[in-house]
């Protein structure tokens, strides 16, 4: 009971951020981007304590199912963003991180947790260092998505002759051709790990055999092999700029999809 | 005595004249003290731009003693100057101030360099002793107004020349502009113009091409003829296009020749040339942008008709400052007065007092101090009808006539 009025309270606060973020861009007013922020980052907090009361219902790393995973997905983008925005001056990021986060939330919200005990694979640190590695990447993917299309949007203001005080808070060009593909980079790193730690340790509890064949396991490694040729080729000329940021939005359709499809085709990824 | 503005500017006199009435650093305590002499003041401050020479006075000054002042101060002529000035007194002197201020009565309304001047004039004069009680509140108010004006009104947003819209639109290309090299084709005013406003903001990389060298070496130390503009092209992030010519100099396959040699990092064209020096096909190509005068003057146009609509919202915020701050000064002086007047009052209450006490040496000590009650009592029950009328006065900001009333009928000194 208790954690679904906190789930209702982050969803509106994150509404509410998306709100006033939109609103201080839209009316060039810096109280509204701090109140933005600041309800972000109690957004942020509130989705963390859900998650912690549910590790500790759950004995373990508290994201074994859809509910969990979209909790956790909601607070670290929206927790990175803000943490850059205030480091970098960047309040377009937590402009941008807070509808994510708020339909992350709400998409959780609507699929809800299952009941029932945990599977002891899911308490194991190893389970847990995957399952962080692998969604930290897919909201460094997110990041990377949010600034792609803020190059794309700012790359045709730019070619269409548009005053510089129109393109208001939007950073540099370069600003989010970095960002990109920082935040690519990161993702390509963290998933790395992730997909490397995970395999280690189905080897080590001796999963039965067609695990390699699980939908998840294709769809994390097919996400990890597009998010590498993209990262690969922002660094060839040619590629840069607009097309680098044409690749962030599109790989993240492919992250979206892999991760949906997989998660309702998947049996070795089921732990409730 | 009344706060009192009476000066010259650039809506009431041409160039060729403000600037023989400029006053200069040196000068100017010097200038202050002749001023104070001129209209019989107490206070000055002398604002001195190449827009405006105002004289701030606590004083009777007019016009004729202004123009008399200025005009011996720079050997000119009373009939010169004369015409061209303008007076503002009590409120209307703290309005004008005010707006002078907040850069409202400037030649580009939201130019924040006046706040600056005005900041430095009112050092000036309080560093050579001529601002008190009423001055020193008043220009700091001032100030304080043209910083509340900045915050609250979007007077000072926008970009308002052609070089400052270029180094903003640069800066949305590039994280930050220093350490970007810059090469500019023409060694004209306007590309200097441009090339000044990126360096305020870091640019140090300088390369000039022209046909000349020589020429060119007046804006850079490196310089090079035309003929190494393909050579020196793929260096530079910006290129700033101001060469006389009746021919563009660049063209799509030039620079994307230059855009492959730098691995398509962008770069940032701005054609200020008429004709232009760049063919507008260049802009097809995905990492140049370019903007030709045509794209930077519309915005500033733009720009400079949505500051003079945030003037509408300006002009509320200056009538209840300056009210407010008006209202602060004549308090000041009422409070001065009363205490002159009561200092007066009892100051013959006490010498009435002290002559009758001894005659009458046959008093006892509760006889003498129930006189000593009586006189004070006196002095209290007439000060009260004209103290309370001056305080109802001066709460309605119309208190000066009764101050100088009060301080002929009593002689206050």
């Amino acid at each position: 009971m208790i954690d679904t009025i906190l789930v209702h309270v982050a969803i509106a606060a994150f509404a509410a951020a998306a709100t006033l973020g939109f609103e201080s861009v839209r009316r060039r007013r810096a109280d509204l981007m701090l109140s933005a922020r600041g309800v972000t980052g109690a957004a942020v907090l509130v989705t963390i304590a859900v998650l912690l009361r549910r590790g500790v219902e759950l004995g373990a790393f508290p994201v074994v199912s859809l509910y969990e995973t979209h909790l956790f997905i909601a607070a670290l983008l929206s927790a990175v963003a803000v943490v850059m925005d205030m480091a970098r001056r960047l309040p377009i990021l937590t402009v941008g991180a807070a509808p994510l986060s708020f339909l992350s939330l709400l998409v959780g919200a609507l699929v809800g947790h299952a009941e029932g005990p945990p599977s002891e694979m899911v308490k194991s640190a190893w389970s847990g260092l995957h399952v962080l590695a692998v969604l930290a990447a897919y909201s460094a993917f997110g990041l990377a998505f949010v600034s792609g299309v803020l190059y794309l949007i700012e790359q045709r203001q730019l070619k269409a002759h548009a005053a510089p005080d129109a393109l208001g808070v939007l950073p540099s060009l370069e600003t989010c051709r970095r960002l990109t593909v920082g935040a690519m980079a990161v993702g390509v790193g963290l998933l790395t790990a992730g997909i490397v730690v995970g395999y280690l340790y189905a080897r080590r509890v001796s999963l039965p055999h067609g695990w390699r064949l699980d939908p998840k396991v294709w769809g994390a490694t097919l996400t990890w092999a597009v998010y590498l040729v993209a990262l690969g080729l922002s660094f060839v000329p040619a590629f840069r700029g607009r097309r680098t940021a044409m690749a962030s939005v599109a790989c993240f359709v492919v992250v979206m999809v892999t991760f949906w499809a997989a998660a309702f085709w998947s049996n070795f990824h089921r732990f409730l | 005595m009344e706060i009192t503005v009476v000066g010259v500017n650039h809506k009431k006199a041409p160039v060729e004249l403000r600037e023989k009435l400029a006053f200069d650093a040196k000068t100017l305590p010097a200038a202050l003290d002749v001023l104070r002499g001129a209209a019989a003041s107490t206070e000055e401050v002398i604002l001195s731009t190449c827009n405006r020479v105002e004289a701030y006075f606590l004083g009777s000054g007019d016009e004729d003693v202004i123009a008399r002042f200025l005009a011996a101060h720079h050997g000119r002529t009373v009939e010169e100057v004369r015409p061209v000035l303008y007076r503002h007194a009590g409120l209307g002197a703290v309005r004008h101030l005010f707006e002078v201020a907040s850069s409202l009565d400037s030649m580009v309304v939201g130019e924040t360099q006046i706040i600056a001047q005005v900041k430095q004039a009112y050092f000036a004069a309080k560093e050579a002793g001529h601002t008190g009680r009423v001055f020193n509140p008043l220009f700091q108010r001032a100030l304080a107004v043209a910083k509340r004006i900045h915050s609250e009104t979007g007077i000072v947003e926008r970009s308002v020349s052609v070089p400052s819209v270029a180094a903003r639109l640069a800066e949305k290309i590039f994280q930050g502009l220093a350490g970007r090299r810059v090469l500019v084709l023409g060694a004209g005013e306007t590309g200097a113009l441009t090339l000044a406003a990126l360096r305020e903001r870091g640019v140090r990389d300088v390369t000039v091409v022209n046909r000349t060298v020589e020429r060119a070496r007046g804006l850079a130390e490196e310089a090079h003829g035309l003929e190494d503009l393909p050579a020196v092209l793929p260096r530079a992030d910006i290129v700033i296009a101001c060469l006389s010519c009746e021919r563009p100099v660049l063209g799509p396959a030039e620079v994307r020749t230059a855009l492959r040699a730098r691995r398509n990092e962008p770069m940032f064209i701005i054609d200020i040339a008429v004709p232009r020096n760049v063919d507008p096909e260049v802009d097809h190509l995905d990492d140049a942008y370019l903007f030709n005068i045509d794209d930077l003057q519309e915005t500033v146009n733009q720009n400079l008709l949505e500051r003079e609509q945030e003037m509408a919202r300006c002009a509320p915020l200056i009538e209840e400052e300056a009210g407010a701050a008006f209202r602060e000064t004549a308090t000041i002086d009422v409070q001065e007065v009363l205490t002159r007047l009561r200092s007066a009052f009892e100051a013959v209450g006490d010498e009435e007092l002290k002559r009758t006490l001894a005659r009458l040496e046959s008093l006892s000590g509760s006889q003498r101090e129930e006189v000593q009650a009586l006189v004070h009592r006196i002095v209290s029950k007439l000060l009260h009808p004209p103290t309370t009328a001056i305080k109802t006065e001066a709460a309605n900001g119309q208190a000066q006539r009764l101050i100088e009333l009060a301080s002929r009928l009593f002689d206050l000194k």
